[in-house]
């Protein structure tokens, strides 16, 4: 059971790595370059407004986790 | 518009003072005056933390950093903060443990523990003092001048500052923790609203959210990608604001405090997870009022503009709100800091309770006088270090972090190289060293030098286990 709640938040840390990393390149913030666009909203910014939405589901995803695991109670 | 603010702002003093009486301790202990009692439950949390990082600057800085630079600022505070909030609820529960583990009143008594050094304490300590009193001290005098601005020929300027510091000294002194957390909470509801109701109406201009960015493309296409109009926005630029933003909660005292009292592990998740919600749902508005600006004020001050998408573009009522909103998150996230300074200062004594809080509260009012004498002389160099001051405290994070995660016995390295480390930082922010090395800025630079001091600690000089 440990090793399991490991073992996810491992994965949850290199998608949460993975995010950070490619926050920073043309992925989400290609220089001069604003289509596509969703529903007339620039890609940069629905693209950085998706990336927000994940890192808060990862944290969340951490939350469930961590939910039965020892803590400083 | 000054009846109504006048109004507003009786209204929010007679609710300060409802809570000051609320929350009044009379045998002040550090528990119980500067820990708030711990004890502290997701909701308030919540509040409290979120109104501590959304300062006065969200509500004027973000619009019209949006209006400047474009939608790039969503990446440099929106997907900052949320990264914030991954490593909040990752390191947030070994700070929790250690901090109970070794009688927590502070960070820098914290470090001073773990690294079992002096020097350290002082380290985080000084680091504090440098980047947050000219932080509260811009702010002040920001939000005064903002206040001159609306209100002229009532008062000077300075009259406005020393209101906003004696409201914020009486009502951190009297109430301690506690008393500032329900104010935060009751900032954070106000702003909340306001800037949502301002947004609205942004929007409501333009007729939709599509139509609000054609216009923006219409006036300047620039603004709708990075870099921005100024090239401000480069990947360099977003990873060192990144880097410095996901620190706070370690960097900044006034919210590492926060994290240690709340109540258990499972307040302390969902805390962080509002704050995550939190977070977009407070810069979203922020966006449509920079876009608002970028089409109908693009060439104004930001003093203009914000006077025009905060008050005179606004029904009265909204307006008066809006202003004391702004007052109220200016002194919200100031008193946190400069009683975080007090309390950073008391984990550093190591005498009698009641005597150590005496000291502290004497240098709470310290604190609180000379930000207000900085805010009333305010020069470049200050400017210069409140502006950097998130970048200026992250370079305390690999110390910070390695105190908190090493379970090893440490050695000077990372205090030693900290305290370089922000010399460094300060002397090419000044002009007296160079800014970028080989193409990368001094911040990444430094944040490199200091990461490869704590790969050596921990293998090289940290070997030891603690027993």
């Amino acid at each position: 059971m440990a090793t399991n709640r490991k073992r996810s938040l491992l994965i949850l840390d290199i998608l949460a790595g993975l995010l950070f990393v490619g926050s920073f390149t043309p992925m989400v913030i290609p220089m001069g370059k604003n289509e596509p666009n969703f529903m007339g909203i620039p890609y940069t910014m629905w693209m950085g407004f998706v990336v927000s939405v994940l890192f808060v589901l990862l944290a969340y995803g951490v939350s469930r986790i961590q939910k039965r695991n020892d803590h400083a109670d | 518009m000054l009846t109504n603010f006048l109004i507003a702002s009786a209204i929010y003093l007679v609710v300060l003072i409802f809570l000051v009486r609320r929350t009044r301790i009379k045998d002040k202990t550090t528990s119980n005056y500067l820990l708030g009692g711990g004890n502290i439950g997701f909701v308030m949390g919540l509040f409290t933390t979120a109104a501590t990082l959304f300062s006065a600057f969200t509500v004027v800085g973000m619009p019209d950093f949006f209006r400047t630079h474009g939608v790039g600022a969503w990446i440099f505070l929106a997907v900052s903060d949320t990264m914030m909030v991954y490593g909040l609820i990752r390191v947030g529960e070994i700070l929790r443990k250690k901090a109970r583990h070794l009688d927590f009143k502070g960070m820098s008594g914290l470090m001073v523990s773990t690294y079992d050094s002096k020097l350290a304490g002082y380290v985080a300590f000084g680091g504090a003092v440098v980047f947050l009193i000219p932080y509260i001290a811009v702010q002040i005098s920001g939000i005064s001048i903002f206040l001159n601005a609306a209100f002229p020929d009532v008062v000077p300027v300075w009259v406005w500052s020393l209101s906003i510091v004696a409201v914020m000294i009486i009502y951190s002194e009297t109430g301690g923790l506690r008393a500032i957390m329900y104010n935060d909470t009751l900032q954070g509801i106000m702003l909340f609203f306001t800037i949502w109701i301002v947004g609205y109406n942004c929007i409501e201009h333009f007729g939709s959210i599509e139509s609000m960015f054609a216009k923006v493309e219409s006036v300047n296409k620039e603004l709708l990608s990075v870099p921005g109009p100024k090239g401000l926005f480069s990947a360099q630029f977003f990873i060192i604001s990144a880097l410095a933003i996901i620190c706070l909660p370690f960097t900044q005292p006034q919210i590492s405090t926060r994290v240690v009292i709340m109540k258990s592990s499972s307040s302390l998740r969902k805390m962080a997870i509002g704050l995550g919600v939190v977070a977009i749902l407070v810069i979203l508005p922020t966006l449509f009022m920079g876009m608002y600006g970028a089409v109908l004020y693009p060439e104004t001050s930001t003093q203009d503009f914000i006077g025009h998408v905060l008050l005179h573009d606004q029904a009265a009522g909204i307006a008066a709100l809006g202003l004391i909103g702004l007052v109220a998150a200016a002194i919200s996230t100031s008193d946190s800091q400069i009683f975080a300074l007090g309390s950073e200062l008391r984990s550093l004594i190591h005498i009698e309770d009641k005597k150590a809080i005496s000291i502290t509260r004497v240098f709470i009012v310290v604190f609180g006088v000379l930000a207000l004498i900085f805010s009333i002389v305010s020069t470049e160099h200050l400017v210069l270090l409140a502006r950097t001051s998130f970048t200026g405290t992250a370079m305390m994070a690999p110390m910070i972090l390695t105190g908190i995660l090493s379970s090893k016995k440490l050695s000077l390295l990372m205090p030693i190289s900290t305290f370089a480390a922000l010399l460094f930082f300060v002397f090419s922010k000044l002009g007296w060293l160079p800014s970028s090395v080989l193409g990368l800025q001094m911040e990444l630079v430094l944040f490199g030098i200091l990461v490869l001091a704590v790969v050596l600690e921990n293998l090289v000089f940290g070997k030891k286990v603690r027993s």
